[in-house]
């Protein structure tokens, strides 16, 4: 007796069903990819960054355009210490050295010393006053160069707070890692990053040009400028043009209004300056 | 050998090649062009202050009005404000700059008899030139229309494009108790009724030359369409199908007028001769298809249809009688506008009870939304540059006219109160 064969089952070939799953694949890719369903189109805004630390300066010191990395928190306690710095304020009528001595041995509160030697001060100004004009304007000058000085104090106990803030050493004498904010060659003594950025930021200030005077938004022209070492426009030339006369225009009212920079650069510089429409808000 | 030769005169260029810094500005710090809009002085004769000052004003809102400019501060002004300087030379530009100025209008008038000359200059301070100058002649009445005029020439001087302040705006009003047609200057200034239909009449809009004027009046009973002639007064009844006979707007061209006319009971877009004569009819579905809009080239109709179950935007191919809809957004979208250039279309949306203008691309892209706030903002059209939008709103209660650039900003009511003004329409041509 022979076992009856098989029956033959009616099931797709291997090949039809990987053609089926292939086709099913496809479908699921169309379905997502949104080919049959039109997508809107996302419009991408532009996202702006202002950095208000590292301005650009005209004589940047020297120093390090990132202003060196920030995260230590003892230089920005460190300027803290200096907040006895009104002392020196209140001393220089007195002791010249006495920061060496603990700041603040009279009052916890350097703020309230400062009043009390404009007290002793205005003790004798008072019978001086009545007397003769001479002892009051001496009086005058004397509290106009204390205020003078308590207001340097103050600047640069912001200084150096707004450079606790930002991980920067002002005084200039650290270097490596805390180096403070500034270029490599500066040579000059403002907190800012470099020349060209502030160049750049001269011409942005300089250039006008009104959204409703433009059909376009990608337009963007080169020109090629060049300064003698005292500072003056000596040429300057489209390297490449936009094409529309309202934009060119602007350009050449740009340049003609930086014609003499505001500081002598020392040697002749040229460069090109590309305009362009990028940051145009709608 | 050879290799190293070649490498070693390359590094002997290196030096010699000057290394190049390149700046980049993406945007100008100063996004309007800052102006000084000084006083007109007498050329001859007494002064005539109101004079100088309703030149003064009027010059000042057109400036301020196209959004291009920053006025200073006539406080602020040296000597040069008080010298009446009409060329280049007679200019102490130094001073102007100085006070930031980049453009300088100064100029002078005289009265000869009862006629007023008026003498404009444009000067670029920068280049230190004279940019454009007019003269004008005409009477003490026409000092707005003079200001207007050279506030065009300025702005043509400045983008390459005329300004529209001298066109004018057509509009409805029922400050007499019925609907009538009333005109005015682009500021709002000399409001004047044409109409006397004591009916109601609506949906004016203008030849492409600007001398006549076509709307709907129910006078007859019936809304029947009705053509203007500005300069007689003369009017013609163009249409008067049983029916609707509503929203004409003549082609750019001037030689065809696109109307909605209902007589057949559905309301369909028909295409009529300047005289009245059936052309032929643009539309044929069961759908409602009202307030066309034309295409600058005349070749394509934008108008509202709901046969696609709600009211939305359709721009229809004239040649190949193809209609393509542009609006998929909202449930209710309507009067549809084709701006000059050609590159959008304004229309208004309804949406939680109160209509807003955006516009969007022919093709149905790009849609922008242009008003919000309270209170409606409907029948959007163009100044014949592009640059505007008139509408009418009830934002501040009744409602008024309302011209905005057309980027949504600088938005200011032009009518005046008292009234119920609607259906605005900006003339091409004054």
């Amino acid at each position: 007796m022979t076992t009856p064969p098989f029956p033959s089952r009616n099931e797709p070939r291997l090949s039809s069903l990987l053609g089926i799953s292939l086709a099913m694949h496809i479908v699921v890719f169309v379905l997502f990819s949104g080919v049959l369903f039109g997508t809107s189109p996302v419009e991408r805004r532009p996202v702006y960054f202002v950095d208000l630390s590292k301005m650009p300066v005209l004589n940047p010191q020297a120093g390090r355009p990132d202003g060196g990395p920030a995260p230590k928190a003892k230089p920005a306690a460190k300027p803290k210490t200096a907040a006895p710095t009104p002392q020196p304020v209140a001393q220089p009528a007195s002791k010249p050295e006495a920061s060496k001595p603990k700041p603040t041995p009279v009052d916890n509160k350097p703020a309230v010393t400062q009043p009390t030697p404009v007290k002793t001060s205005s003790k004798p100004a008072e019978p001086a006053s009545k007397p003769a004009e001479a002892g009051q304007s001496v009086q005058d000058k004397i509290a106009a160069m204390r205020q003078n000085q308590q207001r340097q104090q103050e600047l640069a106990d912001l200084k150096s707070k707004i450079a606790a803030l930002s991980g920067d050493d002002t005084s200039g004498k650290s270097y490596g890692s805390g180096a403070p904010l500034g270029m490599p060659d500066g040579s000059g003594d403002e907190i800012g990053v470099d020349q060209q950025t502030w160049l750049q930021a001269f011409y942005k200030e300089n250039w006008s040009l009104s959204k409703y005077q433009v059909a376009r938004r990608d337009l963007q022209a080169t020109v090629h400028v060049s300064y003698s070492a005292d500072g003056t426009l000596t040429n300057y030339r489209f390297v490449e043009s936009s094409g529309d006369a309202n934009f060119d225009d602007s350009l050449k009212k740009a340049i003609l209004k930086t014609k003499v920079l505001p500081f002598k650069p020392g040697r002749t510089l040229q460069f090109d300056v590309v305009f362009n429409l990028k940051d145009l808000m709608d | 050998m050879r290799r190293f030769a070649t490498l070693l005169f390359a590094l002997l260029c290196l030096p010699a090649t000057s290394v190049m810094a390149q700046i980049e500005v993406r945007a100008p710090g100063q996004q309007t062009i800052a102006v000084a809009n000084t006083e007109l002085l007498p050329l001859s004769g007494f002064p005539s202050p109101a004079i100088a000052r309703e030149l003064h004003e009027v010059m000042s809102y057109d400036l301020d009005m196209s959004g291009l400019f920053r006025q200073l501060d006539p406080a602020s002004f040296l000597g040069d404000a008080k010298r009446l300087g009409l060329t280049s030379t007679q200019v102490d530009f130094n001073q102007w700059s100085l006070l930031g100025s980049e453009i300088l209008i100064k100029g002078g008038y005289r009265m000869q008899g009862d006629r007023l000359l008026v003498e404009f200059r444009l000067f670029d301070v920068i280049h230190r030139q004279l940019l454009t100058g007019r003269s004008y002649s005409g009477y003490p009445g026409d000092v707005r229309t003079m200001a207007h005029k050279f506030a065009d020439v300025i702005l043509k001087s400045v983008t390459g494009k005329e300004g529209p302040f001298s066109s004018r705006i057509a509009y409805i009003d029922n400050r007499t108790g019925h609907k009538e047609l009333y005109l005015m200057d682009t500021d709002g200034a000399n409001s004047l009724r044409l109409t006397d239909h004591r009916s109601i009449v609506l949906n004016p809009d203008f030849s492409p030359n600007g001398r006549e004027v076509i709307f709907t009046s129910y006078r007859p009973g019936n809304p029947d369409l009705y053509r203007k002639y500005l300069g007689t007064g003369q009017e013609a009844r163009l249409s008067f199908k049983k029916g609707l006979n509503i929203s004409a707007r003549f082609k750019p061209d001037g030689r065809e007028i696109a109307l909605t006319q209902s007589e057949s009971g559905n309301p369909e877009l028909v295409l009529l001769g300047t005289d009245g004569s059936q052309r032929r009819r643009l539309t044929n579905h069961w759908g409602i298809d009202v307030d066309p809009s034309w295409s600058p080239a005349g070749d394509k109709l934008a108008f509202v249809s709901d046969r696609q179950g709600n009211p939305h935007i359709f721009v229809l191919d004239l040649l190949s009688g193809q209609t393509k809809r542009i609006s998929n957004n909202g449930k209710y979208n309507a009067t549809p506008a084709w701006s000059p250039d050609g590159d959008r279309i304004a229309f208004t949306r309804l949406e939680g009870n109160v209509f807003d203008i955006y516009t969007i691309r022919p093709d149905g892209t790009d849609e922008r939304r242009l008003t919000f706030g309270p209170g409606n903002k409907e029948h959007p059209r163009w100044s014949p540059d592009g640059r505007f939008l008139v509408f009418s709103s009830d934002q501040d209660g009744g409602k008024g006219i309302y011209i905005m650039r057309a980027d949504g900003t600088g938005m200011q009511r032009i009518s005046a109160t008292g009234g119920q003004s609607q259906h605005p329409a900006w003339s091409r041509q004054r």
